[in-house]
């Protein structure tokens, strides 16, 4: 209680400190009024009472001293003190606290982005339940070392592994939704029904699936994401038991997913709409039935309590070779792997690519922290040198070092808050950008980075970390140095306080601006080049148009009717022809397919296969090197026909004509189908405009492809001139049928380079900072060596020196040491271009052009700032010189 | 009476200023206050005297020391907030006996059992000591 007491009355202390000392001023005068009338009274002379009075009493300033840190506390009082002097002296310093606020923010913000976007992608479990034990199971394939999805009957058979507690299989899929004419796609996920037992989710409203559900259970049932429900059916508990319509089906709602579960996998079309339970054999056979075959579902198990990934791993191994001696065609080449869940929330395949990429962005925007200090060094560095005088007097006044330390660390603390702030909107920005364009780690991915706790955290300890590099003046402070320092003006001082330091930091940011320029441009020139691409085909005279089927709606007769409105969009006189595609070009999506000649076993070669209309070629303007296109006539054939791509061509026949010549075609583990080359056709970057892959196989739709054609149309003027016309044509759709996109090939062009342009300008953003950074570093730190050898400079050019050799002598040092640091850094920067193989698409990690277009212009820009500073130098004159001092 | 300089900055020397104020023969009599004990005389003092300002506390230690405590008056002001943050003692404004304005100070019902408290501890403390001190080989 008594301790409460004092505990409130400190507080009230602290709150009440100048009437307090008003209060005691007025008691130790009364007392000393009273000491002296007490002296008097003994025959003192008022003289000597006084004095008298004063020693008896003691000293007044130690008793108010006493009293203060009686009344509060001690530390918290001198803290809130200082900060106010701080506060002051960021009000006086506006200059000061603008750089050192934007240094902060610039280095801490992306950094902290950066690395909570690295952990939240590649270490951060996913987030349910005692998360550590969650495993996810991926299928490696042995003949191409890719990692593949597992099938509904190799699950049963892994889902009985000892170490595991259960596994759940689960698999996107798009579900589709009628709103009006428009086909709305959103993503669903057909799950095993312990999925959500499994992995110990609750429902937000409702119940989840029972795990005991059958396949015959009726009504057919899913669950809704949070964010639909809220978006949809505004947050109404009551949508439980509701019925809804997904691809033509009516699915009753059992319950709410919350919204904190959902982004287990990354890589697919973003966080689930809704749920929906693999109970049923027709739905199995929509998405490919219990054939071994269908390896397009993904698993989510939980090891037992006690088990280990270690022993779940030797376990599936077993049943992994099991089912190799079992089903060899379909198993033979298949190992199982066992991950940590948290570290497989994109295919396994993709890490390397991620990693690399993220491992580029961390290191620059870590080079951006580190040029931040260095600037910081710098900055604080020349204050220092100010301020020389100010803490000299101080530590001669009494004041402890401590003291001062704890002075300069609250003066760093305000100086960096308006930083951290700034770091915090950076961190925002880099997040913004990530989540717009997840395509430049490598991957498509669905994020949602956004400022959490990690990235508070991470942004506060970087700026604290920062505002203690203030106190390192303070750290350097001796007593003994006090009288020379006070001596000392910072203008004569001739000795290398500090100059070691900022020269190294001068050094380290020109390695640094070297290697993220080199990255940058690296990255420009590869989108210059990528801009520039010629993909092969006519992009400017092309309309793309894709398509939906209304749910319910018959797949051939939905293929009838694109070809309906392909016949009557070409009635329109600016489209000068129409063919159907399975694919629209430069959409990143390929249909993959296994190639080979006959006699060769197995098939190794990976192309592309396009299912064209037959005059796909004319409408979308590739051209024919030999034989001829694919023409109508050629349906009596089916697909026995096919133009393959010179490139393709060359592989396989590379000194003889392809013409006439025989292929090997299979698609998945189906057996190979004979095909007849009819021709041969330009390359051509169709899904990408880097076009790494460039063997294509074309065949006619013929029998019709399982899924819906796209429409290409050739137009004779612009394609964006006729997108009014076409939008016209196709207000009217026939019955069944629903639009889904129409696009200028050039639009899509454009959009698949904005990941790449995004990087590009990140990049270049930070190195042009960097850039600027160390060139006023160096500017900076050439000019001070100046200023500090002023005199000197004066006095030797007075006694007959040469002033430009002057100069350059007392400049060489640092000039030589940037020139150095920036053949370092040209040496450093084809360490990091590596990382940004995924960005920088189409050019060499290792460019040769890049690297010496970095280090001349590096070169230069030393030379021409330390020619700065050396006429600077030789302008000095000695009458000058001294007048100043 | 030796010139003393104007800046006593420190107890020690204030200490030292006053006993060459006092002549050599104070040296052996003067005693400093034993640490932890000005709360408890202060506290003792209120007690006995009743309502007093912080003037006439210290001179009523000193009176009591009869001259054996250096005592530096000022220190007197910390310990008064010390009990006066505890709830031990409460202060009230007043006029002092050369009609200026002075704080006056008054025990209260929990400083007298905080007193009481002290006072056993202070007793069994000296006691033991003197147990320890007296003892024989």
């Amino acid at each position: 209680m008594t301790r409460l007491r004092v505990l409130l009355a400190r507080l009230h202390g602290m709150a009440t400190g100048r009437a307090r000392d008003a209060a005691l001023e007025v008691e130790v005068q009364t007392h000393l009024d009273l000491l002296t009338d007490e002296y008097l009274r003994a025959g003192l002379p008022a003289q000597d009472a006084r004095m008298a009075a004063r020693r008896a009493f003691g000293g007044a300033l130690q008793t108010r001293e006493a009293h203060r840190d009686e009344r509060t506390w001690g530390f918290a009082s001198h803290l809130a003190c200082d900060l106010w002097l701080a506060v002051r002296r960021a009000r006086s310093e506006p200059r000061v606290l603008t750089i050192i606020a934007l240094t902060i923010g610039l280095g801490v913000g992306a950094n902290a982005a950066m690395l909570d976007a690295a952990n939240r992608i590649l270490f951060r479990s996913l987030s349910v339940p005692r998360a550590s034990e969650v495993v996810s199971l991926y299928n490696v394939d042995r003949q191409t070392g890719r990692y593949v999805g597992t099938s509904y009957s190799d699950f049963q058979e892994f889902a009985r592994l000892p170490a595991l507690q259960g596994l759940a299989l689960y698999m996107r899929l798009p579900l589709g939704s009628v709103e009006g004419n428009h086909l709305r796609t959103m993503p669903g996920e057909l799950v095993t029904p312990n999925y959500f037992s499994l992995l110990e989710v609750t429902a937000l409203v409702g119940t989840t699936f029972d795990p005991q559900r059958q396949a015959a259970d009726w009504p057919l049932v899913a669950m809704m994401g949070e964010d639909t429900w809220r978006e949809r059916f505004a947050a109404d508990p009551g949508v439980v038991g509701r019925t809804i319509d997904l691809d033509g089906r009516s699915f009753t709602v059992v319950g709410v997913v919350p919204r904190s579960f959902g982004l287990h996998n990354l890589n697919w079309l973003g966080r689930p709409a809704f749920w929906i339970p693999l109970d049923s054999f027709e739905q199995l056979h929509v998405v490919g039935g219990l054939s071994r075959r269908e390896i397009g579902f993904l698993t989510l198990g939980r090891l037992r309590p006690g088990a280990t990934l270690a022993q779940a791993q030797e376990q599936a191994d077993v049943v992994a070779r099991r089912l190799a001696a079992e089903a060899p065609d379909t198993n033979g080449h298949l190992d199982m792997t066992v991950f940590p869940a948290g570290q497989a929330k994109f295919y396994p395949g993709f890490r390397p690519t991620v990693e690399k990429s993220l491992s580029a962005f961390v290191v620059a925007t870590g080079f951006i922290f580190l040029l931040a200090c260095c600037n910081l060094i710098t900055v604080v560095s020349h204050r220092n040198l100010r301020r020389q005088r100010e803490l000299a007097v101080r530590l001669s006044l009494g004041g402890s070092r401590g003291r001062i330390v704890q002075q300069l660390l609250a003066e760093g603390f305000v100086f960096a808050l308006p930083g951290f702030a700034l770091a915090l909107a950076a961190a925002a920005g880099v997040q913004h950008v990530v989540n717009a364009f997840p395509q430049m780690l490598g991957t498509g991915m669905a994020l949602e980075l956004s400022i959490s706790w990690p990235v508070i955290v991470l942004a506060m300890l970087f700026s604290l970390a920062m505002a203690a590099l203030l106190a390192v003046p303070a750290l350097r402070l001796h007593r003994a140095d006090v009288v020379r320092r006070l001596k000392d003006d910072h203008r004569t001082m001739t000795g290398s306080q500090g100059a070691s330091l900022r020269t190294l930091a001068v050094a380290a940011q020109v390695v640094v601006a070297a290697a993220l320029s080199a990255g940058s441009l690296l990255v420009f020139r590869s989108l210059l080049t990528n801009n520039g691409a010629e993909v092969g085909f006519d992009r400017s005279h092309l309309l793309t148009i894709s398509f939906g089927l209304r749910p319910g709606a018959d797949r051939a007769e939905g293929r009838g009717a694109v070809l309906a409105v392909a016949r009557s969009l070409t009635q329109i006189p600016s489209v000068l022809s129409a063919s159907t595609v399975s694919f629209p070009p430069l959409d990143g999506r390929q249909q993959r397919i296994m190639a080979g000649i006959p006699g060769e076993a197995p098939l190794t070669t990976e192309a592309a296969e396009l299912r064209v209309g037959s005059s796909f070629f004319a409408t979308a303007g590739i051209a024919i090197l030999q034989g001829r296109a694919l023409d109508e006539k050629d349906r009596l054939q089916g697909s026995g026909l096919a133009v393959i791509s010179a490139s393709l061509a060359h592989r396989f026949w590379p000194n003889a004509e392809a013409i006439g010549q025989t292929i090997l075609l299979a698609q998945g583990r189906a057996a190979p189908q004979r095909v007849q080359v009819v021709g041969v056709a330009r390359d051509v970057r169709y899904s990408d405009p880097w076009g790494d892959r460039r063997l294509f196989v074309y065949r006619l739709d013929e029998p019709p492809a399982p899924y819906l054609p796209a429409l290409l149309l050739k137009t004779s003027g612009p394609a964006i001139l006729t997108l009014a016309d076409v939008h016209r044509g196709l207000a009217t759709l026939p019955e069944g049928l629903l639009l889904t996109l129409v696009r200028t090939a050039d639009t899509r062009f454009d959009q698949m380079l904005r990941p790449q342009r995004a990087a590009g300008v990140f990049l270049g953003v930070i190195a042009g900072l960097a850039m600027l950074v160390a060139g006023i570093g160096l500017h900076h730190t050439l000019g001070y060596t100046v200023e500090q050898r002023r005199r000197e400079i004066a006095v030797r050019i007075a006694v007959g020196g040469s002033p430009v050799r002057v100069s350059a002598q007392i400049l060489r040092r640092p000039a030589v040491l940037a020139l150095g640091a920036a053949v370092a850094g040209t040496i450093t920067s084809t360490a990091f271009t590596p990382l940004l193989a995924t960005q920088a698409k189409g050019m060499p990690a290792h460019d040769a052009a890049t690297f010496l277009t970095v280090g001349a212009v590096l070169l230069v820009g030393c030379m021409a700032l330390a020619a700065c500073s050396i006429a600077r130098g030789a302008r000095i004159n000695l009458s000058q010189s001294l007048r100043l001092e | 009476m030796p010139r003393l300089g104007l800046f006593v900055l420190t107890v020690n020397r204030n200490r030292r200023s006053l006993m060459q104020e006092q002549g050599d023969s104070m040296d052996a009599t003067l005693s400093p206050v034993p640490y932890g004990t000005l709360d408890l005389m202060v506290l003792k003092t209120l007690d006995v005297m009743g309502p007093l300002h912080g003037y006439g506390i210290a001179r009523r230690i000193e009176q009591m020391a009869q001259g054996s405590l250096a005592l530096n008056q000022g220190t007197i002001y910390p310990a008064i907030l010390r009990l006066e943050q505890k709830g031990w003692i409460r202060g009230s404004w007043g006029t002092s006996e050369n009609n200026r304005r002075a704080r006056f100070y008054a025990i209260t019902a929990a400083g007298r059992r905080g007193l009481a408290d002290q006072v056993e501890d202070w007793t069994r403390t000296v006691s033991l000591m003197t147990r320890l001190l007296n003892q024989r080989t």
